[in-house]
């Protein structure tokens, strides 16, 4: 918390993201979603639905590859014989 | 882009709305007519800087040290420039924070690093956000360069 006092945003990087950093990918699909769907939505009154959709997308497929590498790792390398 | 091809929705290569929207995200497609579209881009590509230098720190762009990241954020335009012009400035000559000896192997010449730099993971997000910027505005660039007339025409009857 006193680092926090210390901090010059735009300036020195956030303190302490140690434990929170996975939460990053949430503006990081809608920055990406924004730009994309600018470019290819045919109808910008689609803007909304369509960044949104893109968001939700990319979040659930990182989330689903996280869970593949978890169960990869946790189950079925311990799995593997030992030499 | 010629009469002919305007007509049959040819693709042609336009390089001054190439040149815009490297200088200003989503002024190609301003300066094409397309003024929601390019306003849309360069929101996107502003919110993704915004975002990665309130990570990152100023020393998220940082040219000497992060050269092929710099390479994907230079395509965001002269903001990177601007931006590796600040860290160079205020980061690392000490403006801000203070200089202390980096760790170096024996017989290594030792130098000096600011307490301000960025390390870890607020480092690596930081140059993601702006180097995803410099990419996401480099694919705008193509689509500003590219887009025909007959597809503007038939988007704008859309909107």
């Amino acid at each position: 918390m006193t680092n926090m006092l210390a901090w010059i945003p735009f300036i020195e990087p956030v303190p302490h993201i140690g434990s929170w950093w996975p939460l990053l990918l949430l503006p990081l699909s809608f920055g990406l979603s924004l730009v994309f769907r600018a470019i290819r939505t045919k109808d910008l009154s689609n803007y909304a639905r369509d960044v949104t959709i893109m968001t939700m997308q990319i979040i659930l497929a990182m989330a689903g590859l996280g869970i593949v590498f978890a169960v990869v790792v946790q189950w079925l390398v311990p799995l593997l014989p030992v030499t | 882009m010629t009469t002919e091809a305007a007509n049959t929705g040819q693709q042609t290569f336009n390089p001054l709305a190439a040149v815009c929207a490297w200088l200003i995200p989503g002024l190609g497609h301003w300066i094409s007519g397309e003024k929601a579209r390019g306003g849309l881009i360069f929101l996107g590509i502003a919110f993704l800087w915004i975002c990665g230098i309130f990570i990152g720190g100023l020393d998220a762009v940082d040219r000497t040290s992060d050269r092929l990241w710099f390479v994907a954020q230079a395509g965001s335009g002269p903001v990177a420039f601007a931006v590796n012009g600040l860290n160079e400035r205020v980061i690392k000559s000490g403006n801000v924070g203070e200089l202390i000896d980096a760790p170096a192997m024996r017989g290594q010449k030792v130098e000096k690093i600011s307490t301000s730099m960025g390390i870890a993971r607020a480092n690596e997000y930081g140059i993601l956000f702006t180097a995803l910027a410099g990419l996401m505005n480099m694919i705008a660039i193509l689509d500003a360069a590219t887009r025909n007339k007959s597809e503007r025409r038939r988007e704008g009857e859309g909107t």
